[in-house]
């Protein structure tokens, strides 16, 4: 059980996102880094789908009222629990009264924390998802972001992963970068040869600032202008988190998790579900380059993330049984 | 000319090729939804404006072999003739809640009352939903009284909100910004998140407007 | 063989005998096992304190994240301190001190090690 001690805003309950009422208008919201957000539960022993909190902002604290099994995922935002230095990505044990302190990030370590709770955030799922729906207000914590004062508990776990033990960050193990920058796969879309040539071309090569006026909708990046050929007119089509827009001013809009489920922009391509979570780390201000790739890279880089994940279940289930049999 | 793409790893897009979405092959898209809808590759079909997003459950390993599948699927669609319901929606037009009535008027040229009466003339059909939780996709409105998005949106419109945007009309199901021009306000509840279906309108139904009062 | 297991070890030999004590001495430390009367309670070798590695793996002085090693040779560290981590693939395991003491030696940065392989030896106050 924990209650919000502090937040500056922006902070909200996450699972791997609602699927099947895109048809109902309903987006998948869901965490900015899913593969933080898997990690810190497969960690604890939840599912990998168990809702955590997302702090986007710091500095963030809750206090626990009850002893708390808990783990620190994505940014490195050097976390003291009663006043002792946390390890990130690590597995760690509150009692009640300890004050958990998240602040701000350490350089080059990402932007979103994912604090994650044994048995996940106790809330009811609605419509299959514990994510929060913000146009709509539903879902999470009465569908808002958290508030000073709010009160959460835990699941009663079904199991427990042992204590002592972190993970390695998917920074260091699954890295990608283009000339120092992060960098993210693109697929092109359907309208991508509409674009003039040099527009194409602009944006393989150019880097691109993840501008202030991006948020959990969208990251609005800003860059060379792209343009097309003529004037793309489009009917409202079906779009996920990822596609990346040109509206009419030529500066790239990337869908995030609170993308709505339709749009009519023509889009340059989409950054694939595998790079999603760079994309959730990577920080306003900062810069990033794309790098094209095809559906088979796409489909590689799918299930080395998978791989990972199921590594770090695998390692977690042979350690507590191996250090169980050593007691 | 159908156009078949994808959305990264995420979704397939099938587009109709259509220049305007028409009822006619808005009805082969929801046949293609349903069929496509129950592949072990889609997790969803999502309708849009005479096309249709496939989300993968896992993504195919062999793309060229699921577009033809998609194809073939699209080729063998008939018309679905979803017996829907109509529901009617009364309607508060101007005042507060129609901000941009005016600027509706002095597009088209007409006056209040005949732009009324060409809103509440057609039966709409809903085409699809999206945008947000329980919004509907119309078809069907009056080309007269088409107005332009607006050049700055409204950061906050509220739910209920009655909007012509281009040649579509449309009523919002909950506060959020809009580019669309306001007309006016119904109090119906689009959306329940703890209903099954959570939507009141789907594809297949219509709306008529009613117009209840006209605020001049 | 860590202490632990020398001890156990120690313990099955006397059993039965008359045997009252045996002292094993190595280069890092000494052991004693004393018998006494009723329960054979090992006796702590005094003043050292080894801490293996549960595991095989490499042996870390920090978290891959950080730029600061989690302790110093000389330094106190409580029971519960973090020493080190030890990394088995994906996972970090934390190697913690078992008492209060001080840092001695530490194993090498980096290092492979295997299962029960010194990785830090604690200077420790004598055991009641």
């Amino acid at each position: 059980m924990i209650e919000v001690t502090e937040t500056p805003g922006l902070a909200t309950l996450q699972d791997l996102g609602r699927h099947g009422s895109l048809r109902y208008g309903v987006g998948v919201a869901g965490a900015m880094d899913r593969v933080s957000l898997a990690a810190g539960n497969l960690l604890l022993g939840n599912e990998a789908g168990a809702a955590g909190i997302e702090v986007p902002i710091f500095p963030f604290a809750v206090r626990f009222t009850a002893a708390c099994r808990f783990a620190l995922t994505g940014a490195d935002c050097a976390a003291r629990l009663a006043g002792r230095d946390l390890l990130p990505w690590s597995v760690h044990a509150a009692n009640a009264g300890d004050e958990l302190v998240l602040g701000l990030p350490r350089a080059q370590s990402g932007c979103r924390a994912y604090l994650v709770l044994l048995g996940g955030v106790d809330v009811p799922a609605v419509l299959g998802s514990r994510s929060t729906q913000i146009r709509g207000a539903f879902g999470g914590l009465e569908g808002r972001p958290l508030r000073v004062g709010d009160r959460l508990g835990a699941a009663a776990p079904s199991q427990a992963g042992p204590l002592g033990i972190g993970v390695m960050p998917p920074a260091l193990t699954l890295p990608l970068a283009l000339d120092g920058l992060d960098a993210m796969r693109v697929l092109p879309s359907a309208e991508y040869e509409s674009l003039t040539a040099s527009s194409r071309d602009a944006f393989w090569a150019g880097t691109w600032k993840i501008t202030a006026q991006s948020d959990r909708y969208g990251y609005r990046l800003a860059g060379e202008t792209l343009a097309f050929e003529q004037p793309v007119e489009m009917l409202s089509h079906g779009i996920v988190p990822g596609v990346i827009q040109v509206p009419p001013s030529g500066q790239p809009i990337i869908q995030m998790s609170d993308a709505q489920p339709s749009g009519g922009y023509p889009k340059f391509g989409t950054v694939i579900e595998a790079d999603l979570w760079r994309l959730g780390q990577a920080p306003v201000g900062s810069r990033i380059r794309f790098i094209r790739t095809d559906w088979a890279e796409a489909l590689a880089a799918q299930d080395a993330v998978q791989a990972w994940l199921g590594d770090i279940q695998q390692m977690i289930g042979l350690w507590s049984d191996y250090a169980g049999a050593q007691r | 000319m159908t156009v078949f793409s994808v959305l990264g790893t995420t979704a397939a897009l099938f587009e109709a090729g259509s220049a305007k979405a028409t009822l006619a092959t808005q009805q082969r898209i929801w046949a293609m939804a349903a069929t496509a809808g129950a592949w072990p590759e889609v997790r969803e079909a999502v309708p849009g404006m005479n096309n249709l997003m496939l989300v993968f459950t896992q993504p195919p390993a062999d793309l060229a072999v699921f577009e033809a599948q998609v194809l073939a699927c699209w080729q063998e669609a008939e018309p679905l003739a979803l017996d829907g319901r109509v529901v009617e929606l009364p309607v508060i037009y101007g005042g507060e809640h129609g901000p941009h009535l005016a600027d509706v008027m002095a597009h088209t040229g007409l006056d209040v009352d005949e732009l009324v009466d060409r809103h509440t003339a057609p039966l709409y059909p809903v085409f699809a939903l999206g945008s947000h939780p329980g919004y509907c996709y119309l078809g069907g409105m009056d080309a007269r009284i088409a107005t332009p998005r607006r050049t700055i949106p409204v950061m906050r419109i509220p739910g209920g909100a009655v909007s012509i945007g281009g040649a579509q009309t449309g009523v919002s199901a909950s506060d959020g910004p809009s580019g669309w021009n306001t007309i006016g306000h119904t109090d119906n509840s689009f959306f329940d998140p703890t209903r099954s279906p959570p939507v009141l309108l789907q594809p297949g139904d219509s709306i008529r407007f009613r117009a209840d009062r006209v605020i001049r | 063989m860590t202490p632990g297991q020398a001890i156990a070890e120690f313990e099955e030999l006397l059993e039965g005998t008359s045997i009252t004590a045996l002292i094993l001495t190595t280069p890092i430390e000494t052991i004693t096992v004393r018998r006494q009367s009723g329960s054979a309670l090992p006796v702590r070798p005094a003043g050292r304190f080894t801490v293996t590695a549960p595991c095989c793996g490499e042996f870390l002085h920090r978290h891959p994240l950080q730029p600061a090693p989690l302790v110093q040779i000389g330094q106190p560290v409580r029971a519960g301190a973090m020493l080190g981590l030890l990394r088995v693939g994906p996972l970090l395991l934390q190697v913690v001190a078992p008492r209060d003491g001080a840092i001695e030696a530490i194993a090498d940065d980096g290092g492979l090690v295997g299962y029960g392989t010194p990785l830090v030896h604690l200077v420790t106050k004598d055991d009641a």
